[in-house]
């Protein structure tokens, strides 16, 4: 955990404070009540904490003393945006009540055993004034914002009742936390913002939770805490520095980490993954030093300000030993190096060994995955789904074709099928491109039958023509198109669902901003410091 | 909040080897007066039916007095006087929607409801019910135990139709299974036994602090967009459920300790061995059962026979994992191909013979422990007090869907043991509201799908083969 992580006590100090609220003075001035751009204000559904997001807000709470559960639900099902946080993935239905509820005794147990750090008064008797720190920090922690007088209240019953039966103080004190992490305050975030209106500015420590869950996939810290109490997050330019704080902060990989992969739909890869007769060189050292590889490339783009072309054509990248062989390069001094690398093998994210083995199969390539990553993941083109016989189609044709048919020539004999060609025009040219890299994301001159790779072709909404992987990447980079959309995969990362006409305002102003906030950091930036961040549309019931 | 709990009395000394828990069972040194003992239900589930010729009893009514009740019964020759046959019964839902046949049976046979989707039930299963019925506060609802890990299926379901609660699904692994039971339990050594645990104490305040979290979620609503706070009623309604899961009933006071982990059997099997070590895993999971119902940890288990697809009684067959299959591919095509009207008869019957008589040696294993451990007031047996109930998804030969081999055993005379019943054009329904009439629910209760069943609209009849169509998905229950 982060050795640097203020105590529980420090963060109850700082938020027994008095709190004021929302609509009223803070240091500085009023604050602005009205949205300079009414019309960038969008509507963003209730999120309920992700699993990913659970698991880090546990740590940070309790400072690494206590270890998330992992009765906490998990996730099914395939969301619109390819995003976890969306609401269709994290709804808390009985079965979902049930395991938050074992989650929380999960992590209750192992409260008495932490509380001699989280909170060492509980070892000198746990007077009154110990008791309600500890419940003051717990569950504003939790909450994310200084609990109220109602609130500490319950908890203190809960409290005090487990005393009364006998419970020692740190029973009791665990009981209280099995209530806090169930609460609707701790696993939503719950934005009912300032005032009465339809557009309502959020209060600084709803903006401090969108700030710390988008950037952190977790809850705020002490500083972020402070800043929303002293009214630093009250103007775009305040919200903005504690953004960049903390995308400086080592925590902000969890961001990067999950923004990334869930865009690109990188999978984690284990030793299982891959067929072990095709790809004899694979295995869980590969695996493990691909994703690492991954997380570590797209945290660098994101925080040394990379622009989005460069992250899409860059031939550099993180190396060990197992990926330089991979690469065919000489093993770096260091258990990891930034190297540059062949530009035929290296082209940006894209051929990031992570991403095409997650854009694969189990044995081979998958030119319809990655060519399906390119029309709807970096250019947000609209695909309709597969028809419910695709695969048995495929099949079908594949054996009129014969064994050892290169994908290519598979691909030419199902696009002229007119109900598969609608699509597959669309998908298999870019996804061809990277024929040359196999399933595990290795550089390979033939296919795996011996058929020459052609990598050549077109785009053609685009009127892209390329030859290779490379151009193709190198003239994507440049258009609109791409920028645009990565922008809207960044709201709806933040948003949690699909952008509609209503959010073309901030759409605009992102994909707009100036020639100094070029970098991907400087989109998420722009999103941070406008008015859609620090307001909301409350929705009419459906 | 104030806690209502029942108190531990530990008055055991040292453990005896075999039972060390019916030790402390017997020295329940400061009650006034004798318990009664609740009702139970244990269910035993095992896949793929059974032979037909070789399960029924060759006649109905009073079971033969001597010699083997039937071929594949014979484990249970002499709990004759202690076990009710049902043959008969029918699983109409399994045929209202579209799909595969293992899928519908599943996601219908202790549901009896209509399938959300292929492996999404319509409704909550059996147990669950019974678990309402009889849960004390602070227990585990419910117990299902697996005897391998995994599985295709399941036929455990939650009231939304999902997999039942993490709370009440337990480990393939008996040792770990017991740990996770058991571990509310004070601890023999250590500690001031007469202190409930954290973990005994969170079990039992589990709906108070439920409603603590409702009170919250009041408290915050009212500043939300109308729709957030309908997401958030939602939620609300699920915590309402919960809290009565969690609330219902008094348990009486029972003198139990955490048993000797020691003492039962470790056995991790990994996902492509399962099955292979049900002859380890099964018997101890089925003392799980008796040690959770002697120290009322739970009312209702079930032993699920989980490695349904393909299981293979290695230790049956000297060791091997294909001998069970004869000449077959796999015991599934056994199953359809192997049975008496098959095409390979006689091949496949025999090994058919050796797995299934397995799980009816299991179900005997289950009924003798209960019936040789003393219930809590210590003059019944725990088998007095609880129903079991042994069932399979398929009936007749080939994956039919009546017939299905249905036993009971237990609760005394209740259900007028020592006979083989056979009920042609009644249904699981009825089965169902029989059990639940048995465990105490008034009469006429009703489990699943109760309406007239419209023929003509089931999409699945593919492989319905009896001759005899049941009116209605409830009959009444059954005239035993």
């Amino acid at each position: 955990m982060n050795s640097s992580a203020p105590s529980s006590r420090a963060r109850a100090a700082a938020l027994l404070a008095p709190w004021l609220c929302a609509a009223c003075l803070a240091e500085g001035g009023p604050r602005p009540v009205e949205p300079a751009n009414p019309e960038c204000v969008v509507s963003v559904p209730l999120r309920r904490i992700t699993p990913s997001q659970y698991r880090y807000a546990i740590a940070d709470l309790f400072e690494g003393q206590v270890e998330a559960s992992a009765l906490f639900p998990e996730q099914s099902g395939r969301s619109e945006t390819g995003f976890s946080s969306e609401r269709a993935l994290n709804t808390v239905d009985l079965l979902a009540a049930d395991q938050i509820l074992a989650a929380a005794e999960d992590v209750a147990l192992q409260i008495p055993d932490a509380l001699p750090t989280l909170a060492p008064c509980f070892g000198a008797g746990a007077d009154d004034a110990c008791v309600d720190r500890f419940v003051d920090s717990t569950a504003s922690g939790a909450y994310r914002r200084p609990v109220t007088d109602e609130e500490r209240a319950l908890l203190r019953g809960v409290y005090d009742d487990a005393r009364a039966d006998a419970a020692s103080a740190p029973d009791a004190a665990a009981m209280v936390v099995a209530v806090v992490l169930q609460s609707p305050q701790f696993l939503y975030a719950l934005e009912g913002g300032d005032g009465d209106g339809a557009i309502r500015r959020l209060t600084p420590y709803e903006t401090a939770t969108r700030l710390s869950m988008l950037l952190w996939d977790s809850i705020p810290d002490e500083a972020l805490l402070s800043a929303a109490r002293e009214g630093r997050l009250d103007t775009p330019e305040g919200v903005g520095v504690e953004a960049r704080r903390m995308l400086a902060d080592p925590k902000s990989q969890r961001m990067s980490r999950r923004f990334f992969r869930e865009w690109m739909r990188v999978d984690p890869l284990t030793e299982a993954s891959r067929d072990p007769w095709v790809h004899p060189w694979y295995g869980a050292e590969l695996a493990e030093s691909m994703g690492v590889a991954f997380d570590t490339y797209v945290h660098a783009a994101l925080t040394e300000e990379w622009t989005l072309p460069e992250l899409l054509t860059s031939a550099r990248g993180p190396v060990d030993a197992a990926l330089a062989d991979h690469y065919g390069v000489a093993a770096p001094d260091t258990p990891w190096a930034w190297m540059d690398l062949d530009p035929k093998l290296a082209i940006g994210v894209m051929t990031q060994p992570a991403v095409m083995a997650s854009l694969a199969h189990y044995s081979e390539s998958s030119y319809v995955g990655r060519g399906h990553f390119i029309a709807s993941g970096l250019l947000c083109r609209t695909l309709g789904s597969p028809p419910a016989n695709a695969t048995q189609r495929i099949t079908e044709i594949q054996s009129t074709l014969g064994p050892g048919t290169s994908r290519r020539d598979l691909s030419r004999a199902v696009r002229h099928r007119p109900e598969c060609g609608a699509c597959h025009l669309t998908l298999d040219p870019p996804g061809l491109a990277f024929e040359h890299f196999d399933a595990t994301g290795r550089w390979r001159d033939v296919d795996r039958y011996g058929n020459p790779i052609d990598a050549s072709g077109e785009i053609a909404s685009l009127q892209i023509d390329f030859d290779g992987p490379r151009e193709m990447m190198e003239a994507l980079a440049l258009r609109y198109d791409t920028r645009e959309c990565f922008d809207r995969q960044v709201f709806r990362y933040f948003s949690a669902r699909l952008e509609t006409s209503a959010d073309a305002c901030v759409l605009e102003r992102m994909t707009g901003r100036g020639a100094s906030e070029d970098s991907m950091s400087g989109g998420f930036m722009s999103l941070i410091t406008s008015d859609t961040f620090s307001y909301r549309r409350m929705e009419a019931a459906p | 909040m104030s806690v209502d709990r029942r108190r531990f009395l530990v008055g055991a000394s040292g453990a005896v080897l075999a039972l060390p828990w019916l030790d402390s069972l017997h020295n329940r040194a400061f009650a006034q007066s004798k318990p009664t003992p609740p009702k139970r239900l244990a269910i035993v589930y095992f896949s793929h039916g059974l032979v037909r010729t070789r399960w029924m009893p060759a006649t109905t009514g009073a079971l033969p007095a001597t010699g083997p009740i039937s071929e594949l019964l014979s484990p249970l020759d002499d709990l004759r006087d202690h076990i009710l046959v049902l043959s008969g019964l029918c699983n109409p839902a399994r045929h209202i929607i579209e799909g595969d046949n293992h899928d519908m049976a599943n996601t219908t046979i202790l549901t009896n409801a209509r399938p959300r989707s292929l492996a999404i039930a319509g409704g909550e299963s059996i147990d669950q019910v019974a678990a309402r019925m009889l849960v004390g506060r602070g227990m585990t609802p419910s117990a299902l135990l697996p005897v391998a890990p995994g599985a295709f299926y399941t036929m455990f379901f939650s009231r939304t139709g999902d997999v039942v609660s993490p709370l009440t699904r337990f480990s393939d692994n008996p040792r770990r299974a017991a740990e996770a039971l058991f571990g509310a339990l004070p601890t023999e050594e250590g500690g001031d036994p007469a202190k409930p645990s954290l973990a005994q104490r969170l079990r039992e305040s589990r709906s108070t602090m439920i409603d603590a979290v409702a009170e919250n979620l009041r408290s915050v609503r009212g500043r939300l967009g109308a729709e957030d706070r309908q997401r958030l009623d939602a939620h609300a309604e699920h915590l309402h459920a919960l809290s009565m899961r969690y609330q219902v009933g008094e348990a009486p006071e029972v003198a139990c300790t955490q048993p000797d982990y020691a003492q039962i059997p470790s056995v991790e099997v990994a996902l492509e061995q399962a099955g292979t070590r049900d002859h380890e895993t099964a018997p101890a999971q089925i003392d799980n059962v008796v040690r959770a119902f002697s120290c009322d940890v739970t009312r209702v288990a079930a032993i699920h026979f989980n490695e349904s697809e393909d299981p293979s009684f290695p230790w049956l067959f000297d060791g091997s994992r294909t001998d069970c299959r004869g000449s077959f591919a796999t015991w599934h095509d056994m199953i359809h191909f192997g049975q008496p009207t098959g095409s390979d008869a006689d091949a496949g019957v025999a090994n058919l013979m050796v797995g299934q008589r397995f799980y009816i040696d299991q179900l005997a294993h289950l009924i003798r422990r209960l019936a040789s451990t003393p219930d809590i007031d210590g003059t019944s047996s725990l088998l007095d007090n609880t129903l079991v109930l042994g069932m399979s998804d398929f009936g007749d030969e080939d994956h039919g869907s009546c017939n299905m081999p249905v036993l009971l055993a237990g609760l005394g005379s209740a259900i007028g043991p020592g006979r083989h019943l056979s009920f042609d054009g009644r249904t699981i329904g009825d089965l169902f509201g029989t059990v639940l009439e048995l465990l105490g629910a008034p009469a006429g209760t009703t489990h699943g799908l109760t309406g007239p069943i419209e023929w003509d609209a089931l999409e699945n009849m593919e492989l319905w083969t009896s001759s005899q169509r049941p009116d209605r998905y409830y009959n009444g229950a059954l005239p035993i």
